[in-house]
């Protein structure tokens, strides 16, 4: 008996494929939606994003009011707040992580030159920043199958600096008062991109959490809830903290002429790709951008709704086996697609610079030089990071 | 992804999808955990496929991978029922069955790694430079997992009066051994 005899004998009673070759582009598809500030429209991921508020009191009736009714005594629990607030310089955490209702913040991971952005966690609800299983990518699993399973929510709270943020910019807007702040409401399209048509899963909550200075919380679910009162409960619970500088695991030794550091990700990639793979253990990651984009007037981070930063490259630094490519120990390898890979000795780390897709078309000479410029850290010990204002600066 | 490189895919899915499951299926033994594992490979290969010269090994690597997951709990006898195997071979008249289930039995006592290297090698064809590529091994390593693993099954099957032959398999056999 040859050896294809004894696996057809063993695969005898192998049972009809489950998936069709359609599923799994659909199955892909979704994925790279949400990968790629996933947040996509396909009612797979929900996206609540939380302003801060740094308001000690709540309302006696409701968290929301029109615009022109008057804060009244919110008022000055507002200001009692906004004392709190210190200079918040870029590349620096200002506030934590805290629990609001049936909403949990967590600490913020990815900061930038113009704000911060921390996951937002709903009881109840499942947030796709982790990688999928097949039964979850499939939208096959037995919890569906049986009609259960939990619904889908892929929320982020946006703190960005003073000036920052445009509320006048959000689209379809509509002005009211929060527990005595200045605030915004809007229903978002459909990935968040502007030229999708609106989809009522997907909201933003903005509010000024103190002097010009706004809170949004963007929330993308494949369900009508949560409501805008609902968000309303991440106002009240929002705080100052110590300002605390972002530390990256890694520090760069040469950049090309004119590139200047525009948001990073810590123990995540940088942007809003962070918080859609929050969870999947990569160790910190930051963007470059020539020039680097205003930080004011803005209405979304740099990067939302899928778009890349114009003529920049990212550093990615993650676990091995987290990559795409196979690892290569001790070894420096680029692909066509614009991207070079450096591994440690061991093969266990690896460092990626790409500028895939943002118009920077830096040479293969440029990647590698960046990328063989990086130096890691102990990855498993903060003690050795580097807070990213001196980290990304040769 | 560009329409024609989905199209692409599509077709890379619908003619790869069958033999990846029985890679699957081969290195962990339960259908349900097999066909996880190719669903799961071959989403996370969409976002890549522009990216990669061999799309096909990248697939084997990562449903390997997943389906070596499983293989803490050798071949997941607990799970007997349907699509997995039965805990306790049952002899039938005809001999047809009772053969295949000490074929099985067989193929459960080669571990999964040698087991793995044995499928890649000579079922579906794969270079040792490949095989050695989706086992995340070096290329030695490969051969000798391929060399005891094929001895390893020569062995059980002939206690159970089977004779495994085939060229490629002593050319193996000899040439590590």
């Amino acid at each position: 008996m040859q050896l294809h005899e004894i696996v057809d004998a063993v695969t005898a009673d192998e049972p009809p494929l489950t998936h069709t070759a359609d599923d799994i582009v659909a199955a892909g598809r979704r994925a790279q939606r949400r990968r790629r500030a996933g947040f996509a429209s396909a009612g797979a991921a929900g996206l609540v994003a939380v302003a801060v508020g740094g308001v000690f009191a709540l309302p006696s009736v409701g968290g929301r009011q029109p615009a022109t009714t008057e804060p009244g005594g919110a008022g000055t629990a507002s200001k009692a707040a906004e004392a709190q607030w210190g200079a918040a310089e870029p590349f620096t955490f200002t506030f934590q992580g805290f629990d609001a209702g049936k909403f949990h913040v967590q600490n913020p991971i990815v900061v930038s030159t113009a704000y911060q952005i921390a996951s937002v966690y709903e009881d109840g609800r499942t947030t796709n920043d982790k990688p999928v299983s097949p039964d979850e990518a499939t939208g096959q699993g037995k919890d569906k199958k049986a009609g259960g399973g939990d619904p889908t929510i892929f929320a982020y709270l946006t703190v960005y600096r003073p000036g920052a943020f445009n509320p006048a910019g959000v689209k379809g807007g509509k002005s009211l008062t929060v527990a005595g702040h200045k605030a915004v409401e809007a229903t978002l399209p459909a990935g968040l991109d502007p030229k999708n048509a609106i989809v009522p899963g997907n909201k933003e909550l903005a509010w000024e959490y103190t002097d010009n200075a706004w809170a949004v919380v963007t929330s993308i679910s494949d369900a009508d809830d949560p409501s805008f009162e609902d968000l309303t409960a991440l106002v009240t619970g929002l705080k100052p903290s110590t300002p605390q500088p972002a530390k990256l695991p890694f520090t760069v030794g040469y950049l090309p002429s004119g590139y200047q550091p525009v948001q990073t990700g810590t123990h995540a990639m940088p942007g809003l790709d962070g918080i859609a793979s929050a969870r999947e253990g990569d160790f910190g990651g930051a963007t470059f951008a020539r020039p680097a984009p205003a930080t004011t007037g803005l209405t979304a981070p740099f990067d939302s709704g899928g778009s890349m930063i114009k003529g920049s490259f990212n550093i990615f630094v993650s676990p091995s086996g987290n990559s795409n490519q196979k690892a290569q120990a001790g070894k420096t390898k680029c692909y066509a697609n614009g991207f070079c890979n450096v591994w440690s000795a061991d093969g266990k780390v690896q460092v990626q610079v790409s500028d895939e897709g943002t118009g920077a078309n830096l040479s293969k000479t440029e990647l590698t030089r960046i990328a063989q410029s990086i130096k890691v850290a102990d990855v498993t010990d903060e003690a050795t990071w580097t807070p990213a204002a001196t980290a990304l600066q040769p | 992804m560009k329409a024609e490189d989905e199209q692409a895919f599509r077709e890379f899915v619908t003619s790869q999808m069958a033999s990846l499951r029985k890679l699957a299926y081969m290195t962990c033994g339960d259908w349900h955990t097999a066909e996880d594992a190719v669903a799961n490979a071959l989403v996370k290969l969409y976002p890549r496929w522009r990216k990669l010269d061999r799309p096909d090994l990248y697939a084997k690597t990562m449903v390997y991978r997943a389906a070596i997951d499983e293989t803490r709990r050798p071949w997941r006898r607990e799970r007997a029922a349907g699509e997995a195997m039965p805990d306790v071979p049952q002899r039938d008249p005809a001999g047809v069955t009772d053969e295949r289930l000490h074929i099985r039995a067989a193929l459960e006592a080669v571990p999964p790694r040698q087991r793995a290297a044995v499928i890649l090698r000579h079922y579906l064809g794969l270079s040792v430079e490949d095989t050695a590529g989706v086992l995340g091994c070096n290329v030695g390593t490969a051969k000798s997992q391929t060399s005891r693993g094929l001895a390893k099954l020569r062995e059980l099957l002939a206690a159970e009066r089977i004779n495994l032959t085939g060229g490629p398999i002593e050319e193996w056999t000899n040439a590590v051994a």
